[in-house]
């Protein structure tokens, strides 16, 4: 805990941008550069899809129907905008952990460039000639490849930096993000074979698949942000997690029990029971993950006015909501592996929003709250507006909280006013991602260092 | 060992040496995982094999349809074959060319009618056949043989089934795939090949669809069933319905 706190923002009052951060600036701004526009861009796509869930809906061309829509708006989300963001913001809290000055931005702007053309060619496929069978890993055979080798070259720099940190110690936070970085890319690697090149036989595919998208969701994404969450919390609170010893034994429980819940999403389904069964048994195994997480990190918060603290700090306001969120969905998609009540879920959209709470209000929110702190670091700029950085929050929360709601309420079936409801949240986190995406490019246009003042986030 | 000098560089630079060990790592697990994941999976499956030649032969199919229509040549009895646009421009041009068509030489597919009147199978065939059909085409064609449509064809007053009994031994043998009308609706389903019956099973259940639901068709014997497997013998993909002249 010490030392994180001490190599958090070394010599903050001479220089803005320290050691650290100078030789990230170039990599850093372009992956995040290219994640905003990312996020406007899925979000954008979103809107246009839930207009199609309406009645009125529009036109019938084919390359709006709305499962095109939808995938290329997934895969904006989930690859170019946490993607790109996590490359970022993983790399910036590594270093700063290990204080790791990198030599070899170069490579990592390499990986994220390939990574982004990569996902234009996707995105272009996906409206043009439609989405694959498989959700996630529905962009042309050819981009999955070169999505492995970029994302080797742009995502395993956090695992370098930790190998040479200086001293033994390590922290919660790291362990988390790097055990995320190797286990997506062995996943993703693996997943291509399984499901794409050299395809399981019958329901083995549908396995495989599942087991890939709960492994990049809960590893990758939920697991970079629960280690911005150990980060963050401690930092901003500056004071020791609450019974912080018990982090070891989360990270290695919810390391080993993420990759068992994929089969939960095939109750019912024509794979082998015990297939099915190792899926609930994981999905309830989560739980103690949960629990020792939540002891870490909401009992930090909830000392000694934390709370108040984190509302009060522009970083942990959007990183305290990000952790409910996750803690959260991970409650409900154990309960949802109940099979009495998996039976009466199953074909309803709840799992749409235990999804929209996971991976908008949890893992976006904790990356918005990484990145207020970490781009004023790296690119010497404050923000420039803190009308922007409300509406964001609220648009944002509003809108993911809204979503997952209209999701909710529509289990019994659907509702005209419930996909209202829907639409609205969704053009509500548009108007946020709007609103910080301004921020952001006037924040990387103002360029040079600002004179010695607090950044607003604190 | 000796003293390097001071501003020797080493050829990879640390921090790139330190990545190329993590990508190594990673490397190694997924090549590790793919390895014993090829070899636990073995070659092509069974399913994917038939499977290509399912595609290879719709492609064949659609290939001769094509040429039929779009490419002129000859006829297997010897007269000469125009592609279909320019038969219709020319019929347009002349219409008293019309008028001179003769006949084909030789009718088409002459409709194998089952000669001799209706002898009634046995109760123990019957029964037999009853149980097979219970066991493997109950699930789509229903207990009262009319199917599901639009879906699974009826077996009631389907020329296929009560005409020539080659045809239903085929189907039951090696699946069928391709569009069939039925008492005027059209089916275009795959049925699978039927697994796990022998010859006297296919007998039996034909003999019984042919003579239930009100069909009045001839017994199907194990001899016929034996002499349809033998003369397919070596096919794995299924029939299609242009490949036999259904419609």
């Amino acid at each position: 805990m010490t030392q994180e706190q001490r190599s958090g923002r070394p010599d903050e009052d001479r220089a803005r941008v320290s050691r650290v951060d100078a030789p990230l600036r170039g990599p850093f701004l372009l992956l995040f550069g290219s994640a905003v526009l990312w996020l406007t861009l899925g979000s954008a796509l979103s809107l246009v899809a839930a207009f199609k869930l309406l009645p009125a809906g529009f036109g019938s061309c084919e390359w709006t129907s709305f499962g095109r829509l939808e995938a290329a708006a997934r895969n904006a989300f989930f690859y170019g905008w946490a993607g790109n963001a996590l490359f970022a913001l993983n790399l910036w809290l590594l270093s700063q952990l290990g204080r790791f000055e990198i030599r070899n931005g170069w490579m990592a702007a390499i990986g994220g460039l390939f990574w982004n053309l990569a996902l234009i060619w996707s995105t272009v496929s996906v409206i043009i000639s439609g989405p694959g069978a498989y959700a996630l890993l529905d962009f042309p055979a050819g981009a999955g490849p070169v999505l492995a080798v970029a994302f080797a070259l742009a995502g395993l720099w956090p695992v370098v930096a930790y190998a040479k940190r200086p001293t033994g110690h390590s922290f919660a936070g790291q362990w988390f993000v790097v055990a995320a970085a190797v286990s997506f890319l062995l996943a993703f690697v693996l997943a291509q074979v399984t499901v794409v090149w050299a395809p399981a036989a019958g329901v083995a595919q549908a396995v495989a698949h599942s087991w890939y998208v709960r492994t990049a969701t809960l590893l990758w994404l939920g697991g970079s942000a629960l280690g911005l969450g150990y980060y963050f919390v401690s930092k901003v609170l500056a004071r020791p997690l609450h019974a912080y010893y018990l982090a070891s034994v989360a990270f290695w429980t919810y390391f080993l029990f993420a990759g068992w819940t994929a089969p939960a999403s095939l109750i019912g389904s024509p794979v082998p029971l015990w297939v099915q069964s190792a899926g609930v048994v994981g999905s309830m195994m989560m739980l103690v993950p949960v629990l020792l997480v939540g002891l870490n990190l909401l009992g930090a918060l909830s000392q000694e006015g934390g709370w108040s603290r984190a509302w009060n700090s522009t970083a942990l306001r959007f990183i305290s909501v990000g952790v409910v969120a996750i803690l959260f969905s991970l409650v409900l998609a154990a309960w949802a592996a109940d099979r009495s009540v998996n039976a009466a879920l199953r074909f309803t959209s709840f799992a749409e929003g235990q999804g929209v709470l996971l991976l908008y209000a949890g893992v976006s929110m904790t990356i918005f709250g990484a990145a207020y702190a970490a781009l004023p670091r790296v690119s010497g700029s404050r923000w420039p507006s803190a009308a922007a950085i409300h509406t964001h929050f609220w648009a944002s929360f509003l809108g993911a909280v809204g979503s997952a709601v209209s999701a909710f309420a529509q289990i019994g079936g659907a509702s005209q006013t419930m996909a209202f409801v829907g639409l609205v949240s969704t053009g509500l986190l548009l108007a946020g991602h709007l609103a910080f995406a301004a921020n952001t490019f006037a924040t990387l246009l103002k360029g040079s260092p600002a004179p010695e003042s607090h950044p607003a986030q604190d | 060992m000796s003293e390097l000098p001071p501003r020797s560089r080493p050829l990879i630079p640390g921090q790139i040496a330190s990545w190329l060990a993590v990508v190594a790592l990673v490397g190694a697990a997924a090549a590790a995982s793919v390895a014993a994941y090829l070899s636990f999976r073995g070659g092509e499956s069974p399913a994917a094999v038939r499977r290509g030649q399912q595609v290879a032969l719709r492609a064949e199919t659609e290939a001769k349809a094509s040429a039929l229509l779009s490419s002129s040549g000859r006829n297997d009895d010897g007269t000469y074959r125009i592609p279909l646009e320019d038969a219709l421009r020319v019929a347009a041009e002349r219409p008293e060319i019309l008028g001179r068509l003769a006949p084909p030489a030789s009718p088409v597919a002459p409709a194998p009618a089952s000669a001799g009147a209706f002898v009634a199978a046995d109760d123990a065939t019957m029964k037999r056949g009853q149980a097979v059909y219970a066991r493997t085409c109950i699930a789509c064609h229903q207990p009262t043989g009319m199917g599901l449509p639009p879906v699974f064809p009826p077996l009631v007053e389907s020329p296929l089934v009560n005409g020539d009994p080659a045809l239903p031994i085929k189907f039951v043998l090696h699946g069928l795939m391709g569009p069939v009308t039925i008492k005027g609706m059209t089916y275009n389903s795959i049925m699978p090949p039927v697994p796990g019956v022998n010859d006297q099973d296919i007998a039996d259940v034909l003999t019984f669809v042919r003579q239930s639901f009100g069909n009045k068709g001839s017994s199907v014997t194990p001899a016929q069933v034996k002499a349809v497997r033998d003369a397919t013998a070596g096919r794995a993909a299924p029939w299609n319905t242009a490949e036999l002249g259904i419609k």
